[in-house]
């Protein structure tokens, strides 16, 4: 009865079967090329995959209140843009870096305002905004590269870029703990969490109940975008560039780590560990590739084989555990 | 019976052009069970959602425990202590049983603002308790409501209502879609709330799923109420005659 139990349990966690899929994947690659999981390697994954994971968490609880954001791709580009150039025009470099945040949560509430307001898929509204934002980065830099303000940046990059001296961890690493915890408590532990679960999972009965649906998505696109922009600033005071072309295919990227890691793109089900889980995964198996030495453009032969394994196993996995009642 | 819970006089709402409400007057009492029937754009449909806050009367008064009230949203509602479930529309299907009963009214151990941490320990107690109480076979709160049949969804419902002691449910076909055996559970349900004080309100377009339950009967026509009748007064023949004749 115990072990028909813990398999009810796991089966009905699809972000289980992420992590074994994510421990097999870091083991190959280890066995094929065991610099993989050496210092210098393992230095690089833990500094690439929290930028992708803070996108992935936050478009996972997006998507377990119903809704997408296509955005975030250009939200990473935007905000260091926005963020460095404000700095070169003579702007103090920490209040650019608020500016640059105050701004993702601005586009955060008109995804949200026109996908409320007018009443059309998010899909639509961010993929509009996804082409306006985008093009917005690319306009403030004038079609050029900005020079990157060392001087200015030495805080904010002592604060969240640098390495921390004989860990494989950046600062980055830190904040990305804190924000996962922080998301974790206010997904799973909280009484906003399950507002936004039961709005994705039925708008009706959550509205019925006296939920303030629309505020729980306004919360939740809002918080979506300024992970986006954050992971973007991050990555910009790490290669200490801002390019106003980073982060194309990021959104996909983002929905194909949300949901390996478990969530439905029907809304009510994800979570902020199957997200993450889900990023990491990505970003070995793109690495991996790279250190095996093959071809990089399997990469996303790999990402789509995983990601119609996971649907299709999730899928059955969780049809087996509903049907085991106790 | 003593005395009203809610008491409406005059209502009316329009449609546009089209009057959806004419003129109309209800008493119900506490502890009533009352069976609103009629066809398809009758107004009954139009006057629980005055109620429940979904629309809002054009003119007219509503008394909730004899003072005058104003419902403007939902919320409004649910704090008088009416709640309306519509048909498959009551629960969250992907979430448990415990996370269902609770949403919107979770018991928090720590709050900033309206922000707070769920009381997980309460929930998953609290939710056993009250599905015990409706005597639904399940041993846990956590079980997702997708696993559950309609009747078994019918009780999570009511074991709600019974758990906030709900003054008023309000129920859109209550034993739609059910089976006879499931039917006549959510029957034996409704006649516990009955036996706790909670005031039902039925709507229905199918007099045969309501009338067992209901003490009073009220048949609306074109936006108008045109019959307002106690059971033991009345007969399903009469009932579905004035509402096919009307």
């Amino acid at each position: 009865m115990k072990i028909r139990k813990s398999f009810k349990y796991i089966a009905s966690r699809p972000e289980f079967a992420a992590l074994t899929i994510f421990i097999i994947i870091a083991i190959t690659f280890y066995v094929i090329n065991e610099n993989f999981l050496n210092f210098r390697n393992l230095r690089v994954l833990f500094t690439i995959s929290p930028e992708i994971a803070l996108i992935a968490m936050g478009a996972t609880i997006l998507m377990v209140s119903g809704e997408f954001d296509l955005s975030v791709g250009s939200v990473f580009a935007l905000s260091g843009v926005v963020m460095v150039v404000l700095t070169n025009e003579g702007v103090n470099a920490h209040l650019a870096f608020t500016i640059a945040l105050l701004m993702c949560l601005a586009i955060g509430f008109i995804n949200a305002t026109i996908t409320i307001r007018f009443g059309i898929p998010s899909f639509i509204a961010t993929l509009g905004t996804m082409f306006m934002v985008r093009s917005i980065a690319i306009v403030i830099v004038k079609a050029d590269f900005p020079t990157f303000p060392m001087e200015e940046m030495y805080w904010l990059r002592a604060i969240f870029a640098n390495p921390i001296p004989g860990t494989i961890f950046r600062m980055s690493f830190i904040w990305f703990v804190l924000i996962t915890l922080l998301l974790i408590f206010y997904l799973h532990r909280s009484n906003y969490g399950n507002w936004s679960y039961s709005t994705g999972a039925n708008q009706a009965a959550a509205k019925a109940m006296g939920v303030n649906t629309n505020n729980v998505k306004i919360r939740n696109f809002v918080l979506c975008s300024f992970l986006a922009g954050l992971a973007g600033i991050f990555m910009v005071l790490r290669t200490r560039a801002a390019f106003p072309s980073v982060g194309v295919g990021y959104e996909l990227q983002a929905i194909a780590a949300s949901v390996i890691g478990g969530a439905s793109l029907f809304g009510g089900i994800g979570t902020v560990f199957g997200a993450l889980v889900g990023a990491f995964l990505l970003k070995f198996l793109d690495n991996g590739l790279v250190m095996a030495r093959l071809d990089v453009n399997w990469f996303r032969f790999a990402v789509g084989t995983l990601l119609i394994f996971a649907v299709v196993s999730n899928t059955n996995l969780r049809k087996i555990a509903n049907k085991m009642r106790e | 019976m003593s005395e009203s819970i809610i008491k409406c006089e005059g209502l009316n709402k329009w449609y546009g052009n089209i009057q959806a409400l004419k003129d109309v007057s209800i008493d119900i009492k506490k502890g009533e069970a009352v069976g609103l029937v009629g066809d398809n754009g009758a107004g009954k449909s139009t006057f629980i959602k005055i109620l429940s806050g979904v629309h809002q009367a054009d003119s007219g008064n509503i008394y909730f425990d004899g003072n005058l009230v104003k419902i403007n949203d939902a919320k409004d509602s649910m704090k008088l202590g009416i709640e309306t479930i519509y048909q498959d529309s009551a629960l969250a299907p992907t979430l448990s049983i415990a996370r269902n009963l609770f949403v919107g009214r979770e018991p928090l151990t720590f709050k900033f603002g309206s922000l707070g941490l769920l009381d997980r320990e309460k929930m998953a107690k609290e939710s056993l308790e009250a599905i015990k109480r409706v005597e639904l076979d399940l041993r846990s709160g956590d079980e997702l409501v997708e696993n559950l049949s309609g009747g078994e969804r019918q009780g999570v419902v009511i074991a709600r209502a019974l758990y906030f002691r709900t003054k008023v449910l309000i129920m859109d076909e209550p034993t739609n879609h059910l089976s006879v055996k499931e039917t006549e559970k959510v029957l034996r349900w409704i006649e516990k709330l009955k036996a706790e004080g909670t005031t039902c309100i039925f709507i229905t377009h199918n007099l045969h799923h309501v009338y067992p339950v209901s003490d009073r009967l009220i048949v609306f026509a074109r936006g108008e109420k045109i019959a307002d009748v106690q059971k033991k007064d009345t007969s399903i023949e009469d009932l579905t005659r004035m509402i096919v004749h009307d």
